[in-house]
């Protein structure tokens, strides 16, 4: 990874004379080139965040850095920083084409200079075609690709995205999800996505900073994010889950709540130590009842298809628990059926 | 055939009686309105246009006697040239307010707005004696002069500039809620979006704001514009006998003269004058268009 590009120090922000935090952040650090996703739910000071770096909103306390220099007293149309509303914010009165000469034109660019990078930006997002167009003549999808042009044309030094996939439907969703990444590739271009989609975060991300109550949780890469945890927040809003709290016997066992006593791989745990016990619903496998005698006795509850996969939802001793199974291993478990739930220690994740 | 009647159709549902006559043929709906704008304002229309070209004879001989008169021809000049200096004023003022009460919402705005509806739901008539005695000798305006220093003041009653000034007054509200309907719906996100892609607060007021206002602008200039042409208390009270405008002329052809020919064609040429006038504008902005935007 690089030096620091984008650099948020002791950034703050609080409304109501300081009754309510909307953004408290110590540090973070965005290397140039990096897809960064602001990830948490709403409220969570995510779009604070953002809209502080575009310069939209003053922050009480600390400092905002890009490329070294300080953006405290640069104005938001010097800080050349594009952003990518969540409602597209095209501009009704004009053309496609001449939304995307709004930016060089407020650069003093003349239209016919400005031509050639408005045709590329223009095929870039695949809407050569719909030039002459006014934006209410195009579908929710294409008005989005004319603000993702609108913003690549002049080059800025960042992009911001603020949430802009979140009106589209599904299918079109994970097509600009694909053309977003490729768009990222070919340019380098550095970019901060927020969205409160956990999924759309860990599919496009170099790393996901996870926001809750205006602060950051965590930030890592989509890995670490999902199976390293730090905090139960974060356990618990990506991916779906189980956590179990739990106490360490020994070096390396542990005494889980309502499930008896459970190995780990992890040595080293001090005995007594307490944790939150992350059990991913995708690491527990199923086996009809006598099998074997490892794992635990479950009874299956329920059982929701998704297609390629079940959820199933468990009833071990008084606990309950979830598990997500590949539709081919489910061919002979019902709901009702007593089975055996099992999973390797590897995988098991303690917060603490 | 509406989807609504294909279902209902499907559903082996007949209409029947009143019910089924309104829903075949839902434009009946437009009677009652018809009728009573047939009764009370195309006919009396219609005798209006008729006793222009019949009293006292029947011939052009009304509208000849207007066209010929120099004073007539001066009163029709000044009124149109009133009305545009009272709707140009009117946006001046109007559209700073419209904007404040738009762009920042919140306590400030409602009561920017509480005070514009307020002069505008007082009675015109009530407002214009306010006027008089703000503008007589001896009251608050003319004292205000002498305050200053202006030695002996000028006359304000009976003044063109008094009736002007008061007939802003009483159309800018209207100006000020035309503008602010269209404003209201213009998205900030515009603007920041501006902002983001390079423009200044003043550029992007400039390149995205003001042209998203424009049906705003046009809806209250023509508004405001045909009314004031047709303004008849506050000129006839306020303002200078010398400055009349049209209605205080068909006023006198009526209440002096006994004129009804004279009176109903320089009626007809007020009417055709303001068509006229909204044509040609509407040409030019394409109304149509800007309101399906």
């Amino acid at each position: 990874m690089n030096g620091p590009y984008l650099e948020l120090a002791g950034a703050s922000k609080s409304y109501d004379g300081g009754a309510t935090q909307a953004m408290d952040i110590p540090s973070l650090t965005i290397a140039k080139g990096e897809f960064v996703s602001l990830l948490g739910p709403s409220g969570s000071g995510k779009t604070t965040t953002l809209m502080a770096i575009a310069g939209f909103l003053k922050i009480d306390k600390g400092k905002i850095l890009l490329n070294g220099r300080s953006l405290e007293t640069v104005p938001p149309h010097k800080r050349n920083i594009g952003v990518v509303f969540q409602n597209y914010a095209l501009f009704p009165h004009l053309t496609v084409e001449e939304n995307v000469f709004y930016p060089l034109r407020m650069r003093g660019e003349t239209r016919s200079a400005a031509q050639s990078k408005i045709d590329r930006a223009l095929d870039m997002v695949g809407l050569s075609g719909a030039a002459g167009r006014h934006p209410r003549q195009l579908s929710g999808g294409q008005q989005q690709r004319v603000a993702l042009a609108r913003t690549l044309v002049f080059n800025p030094d960042l992009i911001l995205l603020d949430e802009p996939l979140g009106a589209l439907d599904k299918n079109l969703r994970e097509h600009m999800q694909v053309e977003l990444r490729k768009i990222h590739r070919d340019l380098g271009v550095t970019m901060i996505y927020v969205t409160h989609d956990q999924t759309e975060a860990m599919t496009m991300s170099d790393r996901i900073a996870v926001f809750t109550n205006g602060r950051i949780d965590q930030i890592g890469t989509p890995d670490q994010i999902y199976h390293r945890p730090a905090t139960r927040f974060v356990a618990s809003f990506v991916g779906d889950s189980n956590i179990l709290s739990g106490t360490a016997i020994g070096e390396d066992r542990l005494e889980v709540d309502g499930l008896g006593q459970m190995p780990l791989t992890n040595p080293s745990l001090t005995g007594g130590q307490t944790f939150d016990v992350l059990i991913r619903p995708e690491i527990i496998k199923l086996r009809p009842a006598g099998q074997g005698t490892t794992g635990h006795d479950a009874v299956i509850e329920d059982s929701i298809n998704y297609g390629e996969s079940h959820l199933v939802l468990l009833r071990v001793g008084d606990r309950s628990l979830r598990a997500r199974m590949l539709s081919t291993d489910m061919k002979h478990l019902r709901p009702g059926d007593k089975c055996r739930a099992e999973w390797d220690p590897a995988y098991v994740h303690l917060i603490g | 055939m509406t989807q609504l009647a294909v279902d209902h159709a499907v559903a082996g549902f007949q209409p029947a009686g009143w019910g089924a006559a309104l829903f075949r043929r839902p434009a009946l709906l437009y009677l009652p309105a018809l009728l009573f704008l047939g009764a009370f304002f195309l006919i009396p229309l219609g005798l209006i246009a008729w006793m222009s070209f019949t009293e006292p004879t029947a011939g052009l001989g009304n509208y000849l006697a207007f066209f010929e008169s120099g004073r007539s021809l001066r009163i029709l000049l000044n009124t149109v040239l009133t009305a545009a200096i009272v709707t140009v004023c009117a946006l001046a003022l109007a559209y700073p307010v419209a904007y404040v009460a738009a762009t920042k919402p919140g306590t400030y705005a409602n009561i920017l707005l509480l005070v514009v509806a307020l002069s505008f739901w007082t009675n015109f008539l009530v407002r214009t004696y306010a006027w008089m005695v703000i503008f007589s000798n001896g009251g608050p305006a003319h004292s205000l002069l002498a305050f200053l220093g202006w030695s002996p003041p000028p006359r304000l009653l009976y003044t063109s500039f008094a009736s002007t000034l008061a007939m802003v007054q009483m159309l800018a509200p209207l100006m000020v809620f035309m503008l602010y309907a269209v404003m209201r719906r213009i998205d900030q996100a515009l603007l920041r979006a501006a902002g983001s892609l390079g423009a200044t607060p003043a550029r992007a007021f400039v390149t995205v704001f003001l042209p998203l206002s424009t049906p705003g602008v046009i809806n209250g200039v023509t508004l405001v514009f045909i009314t004031c042409m047709g303004f008849y208390v506050t000129p006839i009270l306020i303002g200078s006998p010398r400055d009349m405008m049209i209605s205080g002329l068909i006023a006198e052809q009526l209440e002096q003269l006994v004129d009804f020919g004279g009176a109903s064609a320089s009626s007809v040429i007020l009417l055709v004058f303001t068509l006229a006038l909204f044509s040609i504008y509407s040409s030019i902005f394409d109304i149509e268009k800007i309101w399906t935007r």
